[in-house]
């Protein structure tokens, strides 16, 4: 009599280098003494996308990928509902200019220009870049310097016609009614500015090795919070573990 | 004597456990483990006495996913101290995108335990093979989805890169809901900075089981947000370069092909 489940048939075609075989050779064969429903035969043959669902739901029941209904929908806000707009980055340049009037000292002025950022590949390759800002210096001014200018938009509400109390927003209806955008604005220094190195070459002046997660394993707190541990009994011991990953992570700070 | 050993039981449930880990846990007291493979636990009980699953202890819906490692660093140093020698045992390689090795190395060190890790196969390995990808052509870059997003991280358009962790992009709380189209927004907005909009990117997740293939989606950048819910958590970006750095050494050049180079290099 056929017993087994498609767990079981799963686990024996992970475990089992014969089984396995047979599973992808001849799949009819090595269902039998399995009780297996149709949609899990026709998984088992096609192997597809679906196969993933029956893993996961042999191995953890309930903690496969959730669909989410309409009604597990929170209600949508304008943050959730409209796409993140696209970030502007423009290229402020100031130019000096050298006047050279015939009775006094020369003056400096500066050109100032705000144009679009190019993209990255957009950008024209390094030596191509390198060899116009080379010949920017050589005039007598000094160089000019840019920076970027960063504007961030983001949804902080919507403004939506006629909508019905307590009604989820509906995307066409709301993006027509209008948005209320706020704005914040940024200035970077420009990468690609005549630097001795290119940007990819840039690096820090003063060499600093970073660690990815940083304990305080010297720390009095941890110190004693690792004593505790030793000192607990098996019942305790688990709570005790906690702390000391609160003392490892938080140090000495709370003193 | 070893009192914790720290594996990775590789992407491919069971055939990517190697030799050395499996003979690490047989000599195990307990066996604590974090992977979903269907026949992990069958195959542990064959090997350790106790086989204990800390998965569904450790993750909760919408919960912090550091609360997790927490969970397991404790459970492993309480089995450490009360029965060693113990072996915890995850997914893929140990020391890839968990942090819960690291905090029990810590708070081993503080108990006077000694721990010692050991490489599994991870599922960057399982990319490289199932995409043919060489690192060593034009290099490899690689970023946590999330990470990538929050420093701005710039991407170099002539190096491949690899981002993890795009099914859980934008939240370090745990999730089984199927994402949206605009959980990718923020992500295509960065990577659209450095690459243009219709080059070519592959979504791919390396099989968990031998009668699965492997899901391998290749789409433009710019339809990212399109492919949300197909995008689970145990996808991997791979975004091939866009652009050929040229070489810009000519001397090397010339010299990687000279025998006379080469005995002035060498004894
Ligand atoms: C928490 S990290 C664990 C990585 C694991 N320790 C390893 O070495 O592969 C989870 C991430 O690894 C990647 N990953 C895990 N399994 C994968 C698979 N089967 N195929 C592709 N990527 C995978 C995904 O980026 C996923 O979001």
């Amino acid at each position: 009599m056929a017993h087994g489940t498609a767990t079981d048939f799963l686990v024996r075609a992970a475990l089992d280098d014969a089984f396995r075989e047979l599973a992808l050779t001849d799949p009819q064969r090595a269902f039998e003494g399995y009780d297996l429903s149709d949609e899990e035969r026709d998984i088992l043959c096609s192997r597809d996308g679906r196969l993933l669902g029956l893993l996961g739901a042999a191995v953890a029941k309930a903690k496969t990928p959730i669909e989410q209904t309409a009604e597990d929908d929170p209600p949508e806000t304008a943050e959730s509902h409209f796409p993140s707009l696209p970030e502007v980055n423009l290229l402020l340049r100031l130019d000096p200019r050298v006047t050279h009037a015939p009775d006094s000292a020369p003056s400096v002025g500066y050109a100032a220009s705000l144009s679009p950022w190019p993209g990255e590949h957009e950008r024209k390759p390094p030596d191509e870049e390198g060899r116009e800002q080379a010949a920017e210096q050589s005039n007598d001014a000094p160089p000019g310097v840019s920076w970027i200018i960063r504007i961030t938009p983001t949804v902080v509400d919507s403004v939506t016609d006629a909508l019905p109390c307590g009604s989820r927003l509906n995307k066409a209806s709301s993006v027509t009614a209008g948005l209320k955008v706020a704005y914040h604005a940024s200035i970077h220094p420009n990468p690609s500015q005549t630097s001795e190195e290119p940007p990819s070459a840039e690096r820090p002046t003063a060499a600093s090795a970073t660690s990815p997660w940083i304990h305080h394993v010297e720390s009095a707190a941890a110190k004693a919070a690792a004593q505790a541990v030793r000192a607990s009994d098996a019942d305790g011991r688990y709570d005790k573990l906690l702390d000391l990953i609160d003392a490892l992570q938080t140090g000495d700070e709370r003193g | 004597m070893v009192d914790i050993t720290i594996v990775g039981l590789g992407v491919l449930n069971v055939d990517q456990i190697t030799r050395e880990t499996e003979r690490v846990i047989r000599g195990s007291n307990e066996v604590l483990y974090v992977d979903t493979g269907v026949a992990t636990r069958t195959y542990l009980e064959g090997l350790c006495p106790r086989a204990t699953s800390l998965f569904e202890t450790s993750y909760e819906e919408a919960a912090h996913r550091v609360n997790a490692y927490h969970h397991m660093a404790a459970r492993v140093l309480d089995a450490a101290m009360d029965h060693p020698p113990v072996t915890f045992a995850m997914h893929g390689h140990p020391t890839v995108g968990v942090f819960a090795p690291f905090l029990i190395r810590d708070m081993a060190g503080l108990l006077d335990l000694e721990v010692r890790v050991l490489p599994g196969i991870s599922a960057m390995d399982c990319l490289f093979a199932e995409l043919m990808i060489d690192p060593c052509v034009a290099g490899m870059q690689m970023y946590e989805a999330t990470d990538l997003l929050l420093r701005r991280r710039p991407l170099l358009p002539d190096v491949p890169a690899l981002i993890w962790q795009i099914g859980c992009v934008e939240t370090s709380l745990h999730t089984m809901h199927v994402s949206k189209p605009i959980r990718f927004e923020r992500l295509r907005s960065h990577l659209l900075r450095f690459y243009p909009p219709e080059h070519e990117v592959v979504a791919a997740y390396a099989t968990p089981h031998p009668l699965m293939p492997s899901t391998v989606y290749r789409f433009a950048l710019r339809d990212i947000c399109e492919q949300a819910h197909l995008l689970h958590p145990g996808f991997t970006l791979f975004i091939p370069s866009a652009v050929e750095r040229p070489i810009e050494d000519r001397e090397l050049l010339h010299l990687v092909d000279s025998v006379e180079h080469l005995r002035r290099i060498t004894r």
